[in-house]
Parts: C-alpha cells; sequence; structure tokens
C-alpha cells in the first residue's frame, strides 16, 4: 500500500476529517494494515491501551467483563469505526475486548504517535471530542434502556444493536451471517436453548430466520 | 444560602482544584469569571431537560446533581452523579446535538453556567484544556461501561451492594467516618440501581438485618465494608 492511498484511508475515518492529507504522514502505521481471523481479539481488556484500531473491513465485537468476570456486549463495530479510542486518554489500560466476529483488516496506530499528533493539530482533538461525546450517548440510552434479566431481551437486544451497526441487505435480513454459537456466547446462553427462544420468537413473529439470516420484524413485543 | 448571593469567582473557586479547569491561566479564568452567570438552586430542581438544546456549560460551585434519563415505561434511571468541581451537560454541548439526558438537583446547589460561545472559544485556544475534555469524557465512557456490564448481568442485590460501594466513592463519609455524605431517598437510590422501590426498601432492610449497613432515616451507615462487597459479588 502507497504512502498516499495510506492517506486517503485514513482520511476516510472520521477522526482524521478536516485534516489535510499530507500531515496524516505523521500517524501512519508503519506496516500497513492487519489481517484478523473470525474469534481472533484486537486487544484484551486489561493490556496496556498503547494503540487504536481503525476498522477496514470486517465486523468486531466489543465486550467487557462484569464484576463475576462474565463478558457483557458493548458494542459491534463495522468498517469505518475506530476501536479502543478512549481507553487510551483514560488510565492506560485497555477496558474492553474487541474480538472479530467476521475476517476483519485494521489500521493499527500508535498512542504516543496521536497524542502527539493532537499537540500540534486541535481539529484532531475536536474530533476526538466529537466522536467520544457521540459514544457518551450511545452509552447512556444503553443504560437507560437495559432490563436484560431474560435471555429472550438480551437477544432482541443483540439483534437490534447488530441491525443498528450492519444494516440489511436487500432481504430485509440484518447483513450478518449468524453463527449460532457466537450468538449463543453474545446472550449467555447454550446453543441448544439460543435455538428454543429463536424458534419462540419466530412463531410470535418477531423475527424471521432463513438459513444464516435473521430478519428482525418487530423489535418491541408488548 | 438565603442570604442574598453573589456568584463565585472562578479565580477563587474552591471547587476548581476538581475541575477540569484547574490548570486555566489567571487571564483565562478572569475572562470565565465576566462571562459566566450563576444561579442557587433548590433540592428537587431541574438544571436541563432531555431534548432541549444545549445553550452552555453548567459548572457545580457547591451540591450534589444526578443526571437521568426517562425510559420506555416513564421510569427514571440515573446515569451519574455530579459534586462540587463537576461540570455537566458536556457531552451534547460538544457534539452539538440536544440534550441526551436531564439534570436536577438532589441537594441545594450553586451551579455557574458558562454560555457556549465562551466555552467553545476557551476549548479552541487551549489545547491542554481539550486533552481534558477527552481524558473527563474518556473516563465517563469507561464508567458507563462499567455500568452496563454490570447493570446487564448482576442480581438486584448485588447492584444494591455495589451502588453504596459506587456511593462511597463519591461522596466520602460524613465526620463519623461511616455515614454516605449524601441524602438520597429511596426512589433515588432504586433509579440508580435499575428497580422498583419497594425491592431497594426490601432490600436495603436485608442489608440491615445482615449488619452490612445501618438506617437512619435517609441516612445510610456503613458497618461491614468487606461484607458489602461481597454482597456485590466483586471478586478482586
Amino acid at each position: 500500500m502507497g504512502d498516499r492511498d495510506m492517506q486517503t484511508l485514513l482520511s476516510s475515518f472520521s477522526i482524521f476529517k478536516n485534516i489535510p492529507g499530507d500531515e496524516l504522514k505523521y500517524v501512519m502505521p508503519e506496516h500497513g494494515a492487519i489481517g484478523f481471523k473470525r474469534h481472533e481479539q484486537l486487544f484484551r481488556e486489561n493490556e496496556p491501551a498503547d494503540c487504536i484500531f481503525c476498522l477496514l473491513d470486517g465486523k468486531a465485537k466489543v465486550t467487557k467483563k462484569d464484576a463475576a468476570h462474565r463478558d457483557t456486549l458493548i458494542r459491534f463495530a463495522r468498517p469505518g469505526d475506530v476501536l479502543g479510542l478512549h481507553s487510551i486518554f483514560a488510565d492506560g489500560l485497555h477496558h474492553t475486548t474487541a474480538t472479530a466476529i467476521e475476517d476483519a483488516r485494521a489500521l493499527r496506530i500508535e498512542r504516543n504517535a496521536l497524542i502527539q499528533f493532537g499537540g500540534n493539530h486541535p481539529a484532531f482533538f475536536e474530533n476526538i471530542l466529537d466522536q467520544l461525546s457521540h459514544e457518551m450517548r450511545e452509552k447512556e440510552c444503553r443504560i437507560t434502556h437495559i432490563r436484560l434479566r431474560s435471555a429472550k431481551g438480551r437477544l432482541l437486544e443483540t439483534l437490534g444493536m447488530m441491525e443498528h451497526t450492519y444494516g440489511t441487505n436487500d432481504r430485509q435480513a440484518i447483513n450478518y451471517n449468524f453463527d449460532k454459537e457466537e450468538l449463543a456466547g453474545l446472550i449467555h446462553v447454550k446453543t441448544s436453548s439460543l435455538s428454543r427462544i429463536l424458534n419462540d420468537l419466530q412463531s410470535r413473529q418477531l423475527i424471521r430466520c432463513t438459513g444464516n439470516e435473521i430478519q428482525i420484524l418487530n423489535l418491541d413485543p408488548s | 444560602m438565603n442570604k442574598k448571593f453573589e456568584i463565585p469567582l472562578c479565580e477563587n473557586c474552591q471547587s476548581r482544584v476538581h475541575s477540569i479547569f484547574n490548570d486555566l491561566k489567571e487571564s483565562e479564568l478572569t475572562s470565565l469569571s465576566a462571562n459566566k452567570c450563576g444561579n442557587l438552586y433548590k433540592k428537587n430542581q431541574v438544571i436541563f431537560y432531555e431534548g432541549n438544546k444545549p445553550t452552555g456549560l453548567y459548572c457545580l460551585n457547591k451540591g450534589k446533581v444526578k443526571v437521568y434519563k426517562i425510559n420506555e415505561d416513564g421510569k427514571e434511571q440515573i446515569i451519574r452523579l455530579a459534586k462540587d468541581g463537576d461540570v455537566i451537560g458536556y457531552s451534547s454541548l460538544i457534539s452539538g446535538e440536544s440534550y441526551s439526558s436531564s439534570a436536577a438537583v438532589l441537594e441545594d446547589a450553586m451551579i455557574c453556567f458558562i454560555p457556549k460561545s465562551a466555552y467553545l472559544g476557551l476549548l479552541q485556544s487551549n489545547s491542554e484544556l481539550s486533552m481534558r475534555m477527552i481524558q473527563l469524557l474518556s473516563h465517563d465512557l469507561k464508567t458507563a461501561e462499567n455500568r452496563i456490564a454490570n447493570l446487564a448481568q448482576n442480581t438486584v442485590r448485588e447492584r444494591l451492594a455495589e451502588t453504596l460501594l459506587m456511593l462511597r466513592e463519591f461522596c466520602g463519609f460524613e465526620d463519623d467516618r461511616a455515614t454516605l455524605n449524601i441524602t438520597l431517598s429511596r426512589e433515588d437510590i432504586a433509579n440508580i440501581v435499575g428497580t422498583a422501590t419497594e425491592t431497594t426498601i426490601r432490600l436495603l432492610s436485608d442489608f440491615k438485618h445482615e449488619k452490612l449497613i445501618d438506617l437512619e432515616g435517609r441516612k445510610i451507615k456503613i458497618l461491614d465494608q468487606q461484607g458489602l462487597i461481597q454482597a456485590a459479588n466483586i471478586y478482586d
């Protein structure tokens, strides 16, 4: 990948908007894009937060362990999303784990390069403030609407987040090839229970499952 | 608080050491003081409502404030608490969107208001302040993610124990080194925990019988911190 191409790629990320392409050479990753296989982790909770990842292709999930060390879904990420941003400005440790849920490619940008860059480019800090404010609003919504004591509730919420992040294809199904094991892991049930819950939701006409695809018909069963 | 009051100057603000404005130059502080206004707020008074457009930044000189959202059942969920030196409503101000939450006073408060233009001007000219804002947002995001993880998975009992420990971190103890330095209604506590008020009352009295806490009206005394940590199911 040439420097020009890399600069074009970087400027497509919202944290680098309004910054001249030439200037982006200061934050360019040395080794180009890094590939991640499905299930591979980009970074892990409690590791030193020395970099961020800009997702180029593929899909990833961000999870966090609760007090009892169970994984909770924080969000999904799609190409164009930045992962690990606020950890580098908090206490220096990643407090979430990012895992590819489909094969993915990402640019790794070093923390020190970013902080130095911000010192010379006020627009960059502004972009970061924008980005973090936006994430904060999403988190506030999540806290308010979380009422996920039942596996069914967790499943519907997870599907809703997926549809919001990845959109739908021409069959109105969520743009994601579902893997039952992955989905069961996300909502903490056994794969066999997941099938039962999916069937139940389907018979209540809340979702439609076709092959590996899921279409949301009604997210608000009441 | 009934006497005619004067708006405290930023230069002399006792709460500034805890705030994002701690490192400002004298001239910047003078200009903030000249541009801001301030008000006394009574308990339960609303500072701003979700959905309104922010016109400036609220900075707490003194008092305690809750930031909350109303969920689809019309129930209040408290997202975070703020105290002396904290700013509220800043993320909506920065992103230029309407308020994503409401804020109301828990204990009588003195709150300064910095108009948007003065604040954003300062932010543009002072990259250290930008960095502090980024750090503040990052910290609050981290706290929010912790809350998501714990709200999603823990039992109400675990969440209540955790809330009491969180309150100790937030406001500390009174002189007896045991009583939480905050007066919250049972409803407010329920709205932090994310459960019904009745459940909160029942679980508080369970905790009292287990000698983890003592209750005197709205005051809560922590008797057994280690026991609470266990009840919260916090392993490390």
